[in-house]
């Protein structure tokens, strides 16, 4: 049966719900950072199998979600690496050694490649929201993509200038890293709304 | 998506990451960079120690493995290192060197050292400029005016009280740390200030001796950042007319702040 054939059937609230289920657990996993010693214990790369599967899925609902397909490829290879170290700094450790610097600069990188994943996730549920005329949805899917994308811009710029600013002074960047995680936790909540709302039509 | 806005804003991105590593690498040391020590120094007993100051990159795990004397042809081992200040991009490391009974033996009356070759942990060797170090072998009786208490602060005075039962009257400051322009170290004797040499008619003869000091470099002098020690022997005449000597010791490390440690790094790299 294809997924056009499902839909006729009223299969495909079921397949919406199942990819944006997938997507939210997907970021879940992204966004969690659990270690024993240095070991993530909740790998990025099978939360972008999961979101990378789930967009094969929603990739036929509208094309901003095939746009996104390449990041979410990316990202499952580039993102293996945090398996044992943490690409990206902790900005509120001491300066970084030549070795942390690369894996800074691949952090910086993954973090670019995930801002184009969540535009075209963000735009994919937009463009579903207006086709089904959810305003609500539609607000929230702009609104808080603006919302993440600031916060993780802030700290991209900020990032750079960090390895010349007193460890200090990286204090300052506190603020920055909650709004950041209140962000993301915006975004889990767009999933989830955009899987109650669009499946549901 | 506007393509335009993007490819540039990656290029922001990238010239903030090159800009920012361009800077932090010149920060850098190639080597480690050993400060200036000036130290009059002698042995006491069997026992001579010195503590050297080196920067290193404050991403740096290098220590001292050992210390070669030329002129002497003795390895020296350390005894212990610290980490004393960090600044962004450096941080002084303290070592302490112990000289052997053997190697003692083989001690001049005085030496003097300015290089030394010092082979790292990370297995490089660098023959450092330690700035001079004069060593004095000190042998037979003790020093007749025995110290009561001394001390030092952050502030970089100290002092030194000397009692006895018999009445002295201080006559000379001897083995001051070597290339120390007198006009940077204060010294009083019982609350008189000294100006150059003792002047023993300024004295009456007294059952103790108090003896401060105080370093007090200009603004932005950079032999401020120069470690400055020694074991200095304090002369005095008892009511008798004998001369007699008693041991001081003055001290100058400074608390290196994070300009002052650019300030020496630009200092070396002559900028």
């Amino acid at each position: 049966m294809t997924f056009e054939q499902s839909l006729m059937k009223g299969g495909g609230g079921k397949l919406l719900a199942d990819a944006f289920q997938r997507i939210f657990i997907g970021l879940l996993l992204v966004f969690l950072d659990f270690r024993i010693q240095y070991v993530d214990i909740l790998p990025d790369f099978i939360g972008y199998i999961f979101i990378f599967r789930a967009l094969d899925t929603l990739a036929r609902q509208h094309p901003c979600f095939s746009r996104a397909r390449p990041f979410a490829l990316a990202l499952i290879f580039l993102s293996v690496t945090s398996l044992v170290v943490t690409p990206g700094m902790n900005l509120l450790e001491g300066p970084p050694s030549t070795q942390d610097l690369s894996w800074t600069l691949l952090g910086q990188v993954l973090t670019v490649l995930d801002l184009f994943l969540i535009y075209w996730l963000s735009q994919g549920i937009y463009e579903l929201a207006k086709e089904r005329k959810l305003e609500e949805l539609q607000e929230k899917a702009q609104y808080r993509w603006k919302f993440y994308f600031l916060a993780t811009a802030v700290i991209l710029v900020y990032t750079p200038f960090s390895i010349n600013i007193e460890p200090a002074l990286n204090l300052v960047m506190f603020p920055l890293v909650i709004l950041l995680f209140w962000s993301m936790i915006l975004l889990l909540g767009l999933v989830r709304m955009a899987r109650k709302e669009l499946a549901d039509e | 998506m506007n393509r335009a806005k993007i490819g540039l804003s990656l290029l922001v991105l990238v010239l903030l990451w090159v800009g920012n590593i361009a800077y932090y690498q010149r920060h850098q040391l190639e080597a480690p960079l050993f400060m200036k020590h000036y130290y009059d120094i002698g042995t006491l007993g069997d026992q001579l120690n010195v503590e050297l100051y080196y920067l290193v990159n404050q991403n740096q795990d290098v220590g001292i493995y050992n210390v070669r004397v030329p002129s002497l042809n003795h390895d020296l081992y350390p005894t212990w290192e610290h980490e004393r200040n960090r600044s962004r991009y450096h941080k002084v490391k303290s070592v302490r060197l112990e000289w052997s009974e053997a190697m003692l033996d083989d001690l001049g009356d005085q030496e003097k050292i300015t290089e030394l070759e010092v082979q790292f942990s990370n297995g490089t060797r660098q023959l450092v400029d330690i700035g001079e170090i004069l060593i004095r072998k000190i042998e037979g009786e003790e020093p007749y005016i025995h110290t009561q208490s001394s001390g030092g602060s952050s502030d970089n005075t100290g002092y030194s009280h000397f009692r006895e039962k018999e009445s002295l009257k201080p006559i000379g400051i001897k083995h001051l740390p070597p290339g120390l322009d007198p006009k940077l170290l204060s010294v009083q004797v019982n609350g008189q200030d000294l100006q150059g040499e003792i002047n023993p008619h300024l004295f009456d003869f007294k059952p103790y001796l108090e003896v401060n000091y105080g370093f007090k470099f200009p603004k932005e002098d950079p032999r401020a950042q120069h470690i400055y020690g020694s074991m200095s022997v304090i002369e005095v005449q008892t009511e008798d007319g004998q001369r007699k000597e008693g041991l001081m010791f003055i001290n100058y490390t400074p608390n290196w702040s994070m300009d002052d440690i650019r300030a020496i790094v630009d200092e070396r790299r002559g900028r």
